[in-house]
């Protein structure tokens, strides 16, 4: 029995100084941390302190080998916070020589005990590996099973902080998303508040035309983008005029008014111009003027100094000339008032107004005293030009009441029918009250003349 | 815009501008006149019906002699005209339808009177008219005379003397006193 145990002691032993059959060495590896985008290498953080102090116990224990070649240090670098492949590669290598530097400054090594490797995945850390022989493997495998044991968790940490950053991204994104759709509604918010503002204030405007408009009582038309309004009005006149040619209605014995009576139409084409036709009617009455010598008209219709023997007429101071006006003119209104900003859409107007006309005079001669014809002057055809001032005030729907005063003067022979003698003049003032309605394309709110 | 504003209202301005233009005398050297001389211009007026042909016209100054005669075949000539005179009194005497070829030129009043009250009869259509006035100078006297048939017209029973009172220190004076009575006969032969 005893020489059996023994046998089987020395087998025992003998099989424990075999050498063991040749497996794997077991990678070591570190596992530093980065922040998100960033490449710098923070320790203390996130347990960067720890791992580096333990890479560096073990580049310690096997510096030799390692500055040998015969146990290269593995370091893999990893960036995937980045938009590009590029620019993760990029980080990911700065992360490698910050971590690979670390070593060689603290452990004594050199660049060339390094194999590295960059990759644009996985998340955002540095893992140094080293392969360290078996027959440490007591404390190798311990350190193995321990880094195995702790890689997993690594791992699966590494994993989690993947995913919390993929997640840090997709919020940082989502951040991004909504700050933007935010910055996006406000600037909506102001151009639709812009917009409100300017709409209000063009309200705003045309309320407080309204309201003056409502004060004045009269509507304002409001023209065509860029284009003043045009309307066209028409209307009646009627006026004293007073002649002076050979005769006057100024005479020497007394002052005689004629009547006049007549229609007009016309265009406005803006505050400042109007054009308008116009055809009148009167009579004027005019007797021998105070500076003329008392000459005799015979019934042959001459001038003398004196009465001819023989021959019927009268002196001028017995006779009155009555002269039937028809007048047709064209006239230019220039609204002086409507040359200001302060006063174009007044309702007041105050007009200079060239004419020019064709008029014909038709005159008899009558005793001062009587009505009976004596002496037949005959028809006249003249040129007339002259102009008148004209004051109106325009009320509500377009009626407008006016005043005006003016001088025409005629071409051609004397309009009383004496013969041409000395005097020269040859001429009418009038005044008279129109009386007008505007109305055209924009009806009856268009409120000038 | 503004450029046109501007030519409208200076079109306007020169409108106003017209309303003051002046009538200048008309009348001024109608009747061009001398130096001392006035003028006449005489109308005459016919009642009867009777046509007139011709007149002849006598302005006699103050010392009775003839100062201006003229004739005209067309009474409208001298209705037409202004008959430069010296100033002075003057009788004027106007006969129509007597022919003008006929009448005395030189002649006085009196002379023409006795004439045209013995060949009355001969001229049926005579007509005649006078008159006394004074002509100032630069004076226009406007004379309406009526004609009247016959001798008729000429009626001048009024005299008018001027005399000078010779001074009572002058040895003429009683001879002035003298002349005064001769020359009241004379006139009431006259006016007789």
């Amino acid at each position: 029995m005893n020489r059996t145990l023994r046998t089987i002691a020395t087998a025992l032993s003998a099989l424990l100084l075999l050498p063991l059959p040749a497996r794997e060495n077991p990678d070591t590896a570190y596992t530093f941390r980065f922040v998100p985008q960033k490449d710098m290498f923070y320790v203390p953080w996130s347990g960067n302190d720890a791992e580096l102090e333990r890479l560096l116990l073990c580049v310690e224990q096997y510096r030799a080998d390692i500055l040998s070649g015969e146990i290269p240090l593995h370091v893999d670098g990893y960036c995937n916070s980045l938009d590009s492949e590029r620019e993760n590669l990029r980080i990911a290598a700065i992360r490698s020589n910050r971590v690979k530097s670390e070593l060689i400054v603290r452990g004594g090594i050199k660049e060339e005990c390094f194999i590295t490797e960059n990759h644009a995945a996985d998340g955002d850390f540095v893992i140094v590996r080293l392969t360290v022989p078996v027959s440490e493997a007591s404390a190798a495998e311990t350190d193995a099973q321990r880094n195995a044991g702790e890689k997993r968790p690594d791992a699966e940490r590494a994993e989690q902080e993947r995913v919390a950053a993929e997640q840090a991204k997709q919020q940082q994104l989502e951040q991004q998303k909504q700050e933007q759709e935010r910055i996006a509604r406000e600037k909506e918010q102001v151009r639709i508040a812009e917009e409100q503002a300017r709409q209000a204030a063009e309200q705003a405007k045309a309320d407080s035309l309204a309201a003056a408009q409502r004060i004045k009582d009269v509507p304002v038309a409001e023209p065509a983008a860029g284009k003043p309004a045009v309307s066209w009005y028409a209307g009646i006149q009627g006026g004293l005029p007073f002649g002076t040619s050979a005769m006057s209605s100024f005479g020497a014995d007394r002052t005689t008014p004629g009547w006049s009576a007549g229609i007009y139409g016309g265009c406005r084409f803006n505050p400042m111009l109007s054009l308008e036709i116009q055809a009148a009617w009167g009579q004027l009455a005019m007797n021998r003027r105070d500076c003329c010598p008392d000459y005799w008209m015979g019934t042959d219709g001459n001038r003398y100094e004196a009465a001819v023997a023989g021959m019927d007429g009268r002196y001028y101071s017995a006779l009155q000339s009555y002269t039937f006006v028809q007048r047709y003119a064209a006239q230019l209104n220039v609204n002086l008032l409507g040359f200001f900003r302060a006063t174009r859409d007044s309702r007041w107007s105050l007009d200079l107004s060239p004419h020019i006309a064709a008029i014909g005079t038709e005159s008899d001669f009558r005793p001062a005293d009587s009505k009976t014809e004596v002496l037949q002057g005959g028809v006249r055809w003249h040129f007339g030009a002259g102009g008148n001032v004209q004051a109106a005030y325009t009320f509500h729907i377009g009626l407008q009441l006016g005043i005006y005063t003016g001088m025409t003067w005629l071409s051609g022979k004397p309009m009383d029918g004496t013969p041409e003698h000395l005097h020269k003049a040859n001429y009418i003032r009038e005044t008279g009250l129109r009386l007008g309605w505007s109305f055209g394309a924009k009806g009856k709110e268009d409120s000038i003349q | 815009m503004k450029t046109t504003s501007a030519y409208i209202l200076l079109i306007c301005a020169l409108f106003v501008a017209l309303f003051t233009a002046c009538d200048k005398d008309a009348h001024e050297n109608e009747y061009p006149l001398t130096e001392g001389q006035g003028a006449l211009i005489i109308g005459l007026e016919e009642l009867s019906g009777t046509t007139v042909d011709d007149l002849t016209l006598y302005l006699f100054g103050s010392d009775g002699t003839t100062a201006l005669r003229k004739s005209y075949d067309d009474p409208r000539t001298l209705a037409s005209e202004y008959i430069p005179v010296d100033a002075g009194s003057y009788t004027l005497a106007v006969v129509a339808n007597a022919g003008n070829d006929i009448l005395p030129q030189e002649t006085t009043v009196a002379d023409l009177t006795e004439w045209l009250k013995s060949h009355a009869d001969n001229y049926p259509g005579l007509l005649t008219a006078s008159a006394q006035l004074e002509v100032g100078a630069g004076d226009i006297g406007r004379l309406h005379l009526v004609l009247k048939d016959g001798t008729s017209g000429i009626n001048l029973a009024t005299v008018t003397l001027r005399l000078a009172l010779p001074d009572k220190t002058m040895p003429d004076y009683s001879s002035g006193i003298h002349f005064v009575a001769v020359l009241w006969t004379a006139c009431s032969q006259i006016s007789s």
